[in-house]
């Protein structure tokens, strides 16, 4: 009774997210589930209306059962298998006409991309048929039109429509799936020139008013500000925009851990609201009396900073979170604040339940779980009595709070951790706050007075300057970041097991939940070294899905042997195997040239055969010439058959398992097709199965 | 207590409880309401007339967008006088040309091939007709100086038989003009055909006279001669050869090909090999042939891939074979040893026999 009387939104919370977790992994009939839901929803009003004496556990029970189903229900409703009209459900041919509203703002990498919600889709030009969903469009590079596209236009364009298809090398980044938590399940590859706008959609005059602002904004700090990266960082800070920084620059800010500054997320939604708080102080004074048309104002004002920056989804989830905190905290002093933390992500959650499995927002919430459990005992560690002292003793634990539910997170999306966070966060929290406030003053001011503005920008100017000298300087300082850095799901949930003991532990002084989390530790390290150890004794083969050639990686104990096409991309190979190697631990990566032979203390290659332990391993070339006796190996991979025929090479060589790289042409690759589907397990087809990662047999 | 312990994480007082229940409520609510008003408010659909049009649009402007990058690309020309026959790729890029079309152009001219006209440059693949009408005005042929040079002996040596033919045609004419002076019209026809059978009957008489004699001359030389005459295939020239029967001075020459490619002749019927010699022309001369020189051989256990193929009864496949089995397995003892390889039957083992030699792999047998 204790323990959750002043939490009832953690608990609802923890249900709801229960509720969502099950429908992910096991999506039964929505159908099945709405009927208890209601049912349990009747039940708990005629209790509550009718039932005099109920007991107020049985209540409470059917409260938690209730918000397990809704979370349940809540995420099957928003599978586009729910959804009949979805547009998925209308493709009929990969080449379609699709009219939509634009929703995002063009970026341009290697191509332009937005995303686009669309309205009506045809096959044929005949007429369109109604339809809802969101969809990415990926324009060519050089369509100068494509970029001119603002949130809100509206478009009708032709191209080939493709589902979206999961990541097919071993722990590579899912891109797609990423894209599937914000529920786009297509793309589209629009035709050369095959786009037209048909007309804007512009609900209402705030809505205008947002954009004319965004694109006075944009235009202020292009002519002001003094240099392109400096025009980068305030669009990025201040309005959200990130495509005008250059990649030197963001992985600065990634290495020492301040690029959450770059994006407007909760901490510049909430520089903002401090300011209105501190705005409206002073012009609204009685504080008691006014107290409604505060917050509201308020509300409306983070709403429109929100719509200005184009109401993307980070920042629609960072405003709406914010609000209900600052709401909350500002109408009930002595609210928990776990239980408004709670009651925002609830809010969320019920919005769009698929933000539970986006990075940010678990970023999000857990660095303010963090900041709000562990803020108070860091920070009373250690009493400054100098004001600006204290200020950076705060700084400092504000960094070190946020990063401890943080940190195992981080290891397990990005692989790497900022040392220097701590440092980086003296200077990027101050620095987005002046730097907000600054470039808020600038386009006030810049709409009375010309000389004062320049004044500011030339400031403004300065102050980025600052900023980024101190970035870079934090990034050179030695070992500025941990690389290589891998943790698996089961060693994440002891960590966040230990973590969440020894906060129940320290916070409600029950001695056995900290003696439970202090065990979790040691249990990790053991986990760390089983691995170790493991990885010093593996002996595995990767053949990744590499469209234009091949790529095949050998592991030996922390050795990595790699065989790949000669004209591969450092940046594509990077990608394709970053992850994998850090999961396997190599430490050395060897390139394997076909034509050389060696022989190493673990592996030994000669004539296109590479013996690990007791695997031999044959790579079939252009070089390949048919012998009169059959080649007995474990493992044949096909690099490059040129002519050589599919029952011929059978007969020439006995291997127990055939790879088929992509790299042969694709009626080559087909001659396996038969082969692979009859007997999948003994031929691989690697265009077909996506990648192949096995153990190889050691020596005894 | 125990009950308590577990069943307080169910607790909510009534506030909460409601506070909890009427969130939800309202959010579903609200998300309904959301709904319920998109469907309303169905967006704007085009009848069939008007998104025909915004297609035609669509058309138009993908038409205008490939026009502007078409104009984008040719905006960069940079055209100067050229000739097609000496241009280098990088100045053909820079005329506007595309890379692939440049390349197949240089290449062109570089094996040999040439522009005479303008309108050859139709020829290359990939040139269109906006690029060649953009081209032409700028191209500019020197002629070749070896072509000159014949193009020189040409005109003389036409020169030559115009005037001849001018003299003869001037001849005929005021034979013609006399005949018509002297005659009538019928009379002038008859006498023109007379005087036109007359030349080509004196002509054939001489040809026919030169073949006459060629042949008696021929007879004589073989007759008598021919059916005694023994040549040595694997060392004869090609001279020795014609003066067999059945074989001219073609026949001789790819027969001596054949022989140098093979390394020598063992059998008569390797002469049917050779094109344009049959069974009934072979019998001919088979008498007067004799297999005196030894054949060339070739070492089996040294030859290399391409020293094996030269020869006309080995292939790539099974030069490779040879090859591949030898380094594997050693040397090849004896000619059965081919048959190891699979590759090969036993006939073409018979008739590569006489070509190779296993001597050397009794040599390297030590070292292997």
């Amino acid at each position: 009774m204790i323990l959750w009387a002043d939490k009832p939104f953690g608990r609802a919370l923890i249900c709801f997210i229960v509720g969502i977790l099950v429908a992910k992994y096991f999506p039964w009939s929505s159908l099945i589930i709405t009927v208890p839901t209601i049912l349990l929803l009747g039940i708990y009003i005629y209790r509550e209306r009718y039932i005099k004496y109920k007991s107020p556990y049985l209540q409470g029970a059917l409260v938690l059962s209730i918000m397990l189903f809704a979370g349940y229900n809540r995420y099957m409703s928003v599978l586009p298998s729910m959804n009949t009209k979805h547009f998925i459900h209308q493709i009929k041919s990969k080449h379609q006409y699709l009219h939509g509203q634009v929703k995002s703002i063009p970026k341009a990498t290697t191509r332009i991309s937005f995303n686009i919600e669309v309205d009506g889709i045809s096959s044929t030009a005949d007429s369109l048929r109604s339809c809802n969903g969101l969809i990415t469009a990926y324009f060519d590079k050089d369509d100068a039109a494509a970029m001119t596209y603002e949130p809100g236009d509206e478009i009708i364009l032709h191209g080939y429509a493709k589902a979206l298809r999961s990541s097919r090398n071993p722990n590579a980044f899912d891109f797609n799936d990423y894209l599937r938590t914000k529920h786009i399940y297509y793309r589209i590859e629009v035709d050369p020139g095959m786009h037209i706008k048909t007309g804007k959609k512009l609900d209402s005059w705030i809505a205008r008013t947002a954009t004319s602002i965004r694109t006075y904004a944009i235009n202020c700090f292009n002519s002001k500000l003094s240099n392109d990266d400096n025009r980068g960082l305030a669009a990025a800070m201040i309005l959200g925009h990130r495509n005008g920084i250059s990649n030197e620059l963001y992985n600065s800010y990634t290495k020492t851990g301040a690029v959450h500054v770059l994006a407007v997320s909760g901490l510049h939604v909430g520089i903002v609201c401090s300011i209105l708080f501190f705005l409206f102080r002073i012009f609204i004074r009685d504080e008691n009396k006014h107290k409604l048309l505060r917050v509201l104002l308020i509300a409306a004002f983070v709403m429109m900073y929100c719509l200005i920056t184009g109401a993307s989804a980070a920042v629609l989830r960072a405003s709406i979170m914010v609000i209900i905190f600052f709401v909350a905290r500002y109408w009930a002093n002595t609210a928990n604040t776990f239980n408004v933390l709670s009651l925002a992500a609830f809010t969320l959650l019920l919005y769009d339940p698929k933000m539970l499995f986006q990075a940010s927002f678990q970023f999000s919430f857990l660095a303010l779980t963090s900041i709000v459990y562990f803020f108070d005992p860091f920070y009373r560690l250690l009493q400054v009595k100098n004001k600006f002292g204290d200020r950076i003793w705060q700084l400092i634990c504000l960094s070190l709070s946020a990063q401890i539910l943080v940190t195992p997170l981080t290891i397990y999306y990005f692989h790497r951790f900022p040392i220097y966070f701590w440092l980086s966060g003296i200077v990027a929290v101050p620095a987005a706050y002046i730097i907000l406030a600054t470039g808020i003053l600038l386009l006030v001011v810049s709409l009375f007075s010309e000389k004062l503005s320049d004044l500011i920008a030339y400031c403004l100017d300065l102050m980025f300057d600052l900023f980024v000298y101190c970035i870079r300087l934090i990034e050179n300082l030695p070992k500025a970041t941990l690389e290589n850095l891998w943790i698996y799901k089961h060693e994440l949930l002891i960590i966040y097991g230990s973590i969440i003991s020894l906060m129940i532990g320290y916070s409600w002084k029950k001695p056995n939940y900290l003696i439970v989390g202090a065990i979790g530790f040691p249990l990790y390290m053991l986990s760390c070294i089983y691995y170790q150890q493991k990885s010093k004794n593996q002996s595995g083969l990767t053949v990744y899905d590499y469209y234009k050639g091949y790529l095949i990686d050998i592991y030996s104990g922390n050795n990595c042997y790699v065989v790949k096409s000669n004209d591969m991309p450092a940046r594509s190979e990077t990608f394709i195997t970053q992850n994998q190697r850090i999961y396997k631990k190599a430490e050395v990566v060897n390139s394997i040239q076909l034509d050389s032979s060696f022989i190493n203390s673990d592996i030994a290659y000669r004539n296109r055969v590479l013996q690990v332990g007791e695997t031999s391993i044959y790579f079939i070339d252009s070089t390949y010439q048919y012998t009169t006796y059959p080649i007995k190996v474990d493992i044949a991979i096909l690099l490059d058959p040129k002519y050589k025929k599919q029952s011929e090479l059978i007969q020439n060589i006995h291997a127990d398992k055939w790879i088929i790289t992509q790299n042969p042409k694709y009626y080559k690759q087909n001659e396996w097709k038969s082969l692979s589907e009859e007997n999948p397990e003994d031929y691989i087809l690697i265009n077909s199965a996506g990648a192949y990662s096995t153990n190889l047999n050691m020596h005894q | 207590m125990k009950y308590t312990k577990y069943t307080q994480h169910l607790h909510f007082n009534k506030l909460q409880r409601n506070a909890v229940i009427s969130i939800l409520c309202i959010g579903i609510l609200l998300l309904f309401a959301n709904e319920v008003y998109k469907r309303m408010v169905s967006p704007k659909l085009y009848n069939s007339s008007e998104f025909e049009e915004i297609l035609c649009q669509l058309e138009d402007k993908q038409i205008v967008d490939k026009a502007i990058q078409k104009k984008k690309s040719y905006i960069a020309f940079n055209l100067k006088s050229f000739d097609p026959n000496t241009v280098t790729k990088e100045e053909l890029i820079a005329m506007g040309v595309r890379e692939k079309t440049a390349k197949t152009w240089t290449k062109y001219t570089e094996k040999g091939g040439r522009f005479k006209s303008v309108n050859d440059l139709k020829k290359i693949y990939g040139l269109n007709d906006y690029l060649f009408n953009k081209l032409k005005d700028y191209v500019s042929i020197t002629p070749n100086p070896k072509q000159k040079h014949i193009a020189k002996n040409r005109d003389k040596e036409w020169n030559k038989k115009s005037a001849a033919t001018n003299e003869q045609v001037a001849k005929t004419k005021s034979n013609n003009i006399k005949l018509a002076d002297n005659s009538s019209e019928k009379q002038h026809k008859n006498s023109t055909q007379k005087y036109q059978s007359s030349i080509t009957e004196k002509d054939s008489l001489e040809i026919a006279q030169y073949n006459e004699d060629f042949r008696k001359r021929q007879k004589e030389l073989s007759s008598g001669i021919k059916d005694n005459l023994k040549v040595d295939i694997n060392s004869c020239d090609t001279l020795q050869l014609i003066a067999l029967k059945g074989i001219g001075a073609k026949t001789a020459r790819r027969i001596i090909e054949y022989r140098d490619k093979l390394g020598g002749y063992h059998h008569e019927q390797q002469f049917l090999e050779v094109y344009g010699i049959n069974a009934h022309r072979m019998l001919k001369f088979r008498d007067n042939i004799i297999y005196k020189t030894p054949i060339r051989k070739i070492n089996v256990n040294l030859a290399s891939k391409k020293e094996l193929v030269k020869h006309p009864y080995i292939n790539w496949t099974t030069a490779d074979v040879i090859v591949n089995y030898r380094s594997h397995h050693g040397h090849y003892q004896e000619p059965k040893d081919l048959l190891k390889t699979r590759v090969v039957k036993k006939s073409w083992v018979k008739e590569i026999t006489p070509y190779l030699d296993f001597s050397s792999c009794t040599n390297n047998n030590g070292s292997n």
